[in-house]
Parts: structure tokens; C-alpha cells; sequence
């Protein structure tokens, strides 16, 4: 009888360990992309990018801005490249081997962004993504919506609704 | 279709009258590239271009190669939102997709140029 009685007590124990650890797993969680700009590493909102494209041509065009690579075409669609450098609004740099092309869609524009490589796709709960640093660069602070903390890195997470509303009106 | 380098333009057929080599004694003409918006090369036009719009028309030195060229209009897209904003071109209505890559689909009388350029009707 009494190890009956233990064994419903662990039973119960167990229930309510199992009900805190659902709580838990029951925080907002967001998916981002994560990339890397030089020696920086950012991350995309994973709403908002819709393929992750490897190596495709990029054709030119004349009267682009430094910053927009041409055009790309993806399955019939032709859609502009952006250097990720030009929409953070710095100079604009060709780029290695690991460039990949990141078709996002925000703010009702689409393009493909061109970053120096894919690192991850990442899970990640809400609460780990704080406030941006009021010491942050002022061009910045307009198109970063949070930080991540990973391991002894610091990841920005960038605005992409904001990104593409900037660059399309000339900022960057 | 008009080849600059290598960029390539395309104008609608309807929109051009002639196209006759530049004769010694020709006044000088605006240049096809700063028209458009591009960067103007120094050599000397050896075409002249003349275009139409409504009782308008518009002569233009042209450097580059001149042809013909018949797109499927499946090749012929919207030009996307973000390079409509930012591009240098004048004047860009559609971008076409061949073989070769890009072509830029361009009105240059839809952006208003000097009058000094622009044939009144009936010259």
C-alpha cells in the first residue's frame, strides 16, 4: 500500500513538473535567419524571407545604385539584389565564395538580399532578444529591432520592414 | 533595341520615327545616354534617332549599336518596386529577359526633356 501511495505522490510530482516545462515550451518563440556581414553576424526575421537562393546569376543593369547588385531572375520572377551593406547604409563590397542571396519580402516589396553567408536558422524564444543599446550608431538604431545574445556573440536582429521602406526612399 | 556597353535599351517600335546616320553639318544632338540617364561617352554620335510621342518628336545621338529586336511578351516584366525608386534610368517602363540578360525597357519622352531638343510637329 505504501508503495502504492509513493508512487502516486511521483506520479503527481511528475504531472506538475511535466505542466511547468509545458508553460515553458508554450513561450512566443520567433524564427530567425542568421547571417554574417563581414565579421559581423545579423538576423532576418523568418517571416520575412521566403528561399534562401544559392549561387544564380545576377544581371546587370545601368543606373543601379552602388549598392543594388541588378537583378535576379527567380522562376520567371525578376527581382532585385540588394547588398545587405546597402541597406544597413554602408559601402557596398562584392562579396566571397559563401555569398548567398536571401529572397526576403517586407513591407510589401520583395528582393533578394545578397550576405556574405548562412550560418543558421534559428528557434528562438522571444525573451531572449532585448532592446538594441541606446549606444548604438544612429543609422543603425533605425533598422535594428533587437539583440541576441549567443554564446560570446552578439547577433543584431534587423527590421526588414524598415530596411526596404529606407532604401526605397533613398536612405542607404 | 539599343546597345551601350553593356547596357541595352529597348524602345517600343511605335515610339520611333527614323533612324538615319548624322550628316556632317548636324547640329548637335542630345546624347541617347543622357537622355536616359547614364553615363555620356565622348565619341561623336553616328546615328540619329528620332522618336515620337503624341505631335512630338525628339532627335537623339545615338554611338551605340542599333537593332531590331522581337521579345515574347513573357519576357517583359513589371519593373520591381525598390529599383523603381532607386535607378538612374529615365524613362524606365518594363525590363525584358533574353538569353543575353537584361534588357531595359524605356519611354525617354515620358520624362520632359529641354525644348531645344524636342521637333515641333511637322519638322
Amino acid at each position: 500500500m505504501t508503495t502504492e501511495m509513493t508512487s502516486v505522490e511521483a506520479i503527481l510530482a511528475a504531472r506538475a513538473s511535466a505542466a511547468a516545462d509545458g508553460t515553458a515550451e508554450e513561450e512566443a518563440r520567433t524564427k530567425l535567419v542568421l547571417v554574417s556581414l563581414d565579421a559581423e553576424w545579423f538576423a532576418l526575421p523568418g517571416v520575412h524571407v521566403r528561399e534562401i537562393l544559392a549561387a544564380i546569376p545576377v544581371h546587370y543593369l545601368p543606373g543601379c545604385p552602388a549598392s543594388m547588385d541588378g537583378v535576379i531572375n527567380v522562376r520567371g520572377a525578376i527581382e532585385t539584389a540588394i547588398d545587405l551593406r546597402g541597406l544597413l547604409g554602408a559601402a557596398p563590397a562584392p562579396g566571397g565564395e559563401r555569398i548567398r542571396f536571401l529572397l526576403c519580402e517586407a513591407g510589401g516589396m520583395r528582393s533578394a538580399v545578397r550576405v556574405d553567408e548562412v550560418l543558421d536558422v534559428l528557434d528562438v524564444a522571444q525573451s531572449r532578444i532585448s532592446e538594441p543599446p541606446h549606444t548604438l550608431a544612429e543609422e543603425r538604431k533605425a533598422v535594428v529591432s533587437g539583440i541576441l545574445s549567443m554564446d560570446d556573440r552578439v547577433v543584431t536582429v534587423l527590421d526588414l520592414d524598415r530596411m526596404f521602406a529606407r532604401y526605397r526612399a533613398g536612405l542607404g | 533595341m539599343v546597345t551601350i556597353g553593356a547596357g541595352r535599351f529597348g524602345l517600343e517600335m511605335s515610339r520611333v520615327a527614323t533612324l538615319h546616320p548624322v550628316l556632317d553639318g548636324t547640329a548637335v544632338l542630345p546624347s541617347f545616354e543622357g537622355l536616359v540617364g547614364v553615363a555620356v561617352s565622348d565619341a561623336s554620335p553616328r546615328r540619329c534617332l528620332v522618336l515620337k510621342a503624341g505631335g512630338e518628336r525628339l532627335a537623339i545621338g545615338v554611338d551605340g549599336e542599333v537593332s531590331i529586336a522581337r521579345l515574347p511578351t513573357r519576357s517583359i516584366h513589371p519593373v520591381p518596386p525598390l529599383l523603381a525608386a532607386r535607378t538612374a534610368l529615365r524613362g524606365l517602363k518594363a525590363l525584358a529577359v533574353d538569353p543575353q540578360g537584361v534588357i531595359a525597357i524605356i519611354d525617354p519622352m515620358a520624362d520632359p526633356q529641354p525644348s531645344d531638343s524636342v521637333i515641333p510637329a511637322g519638322q
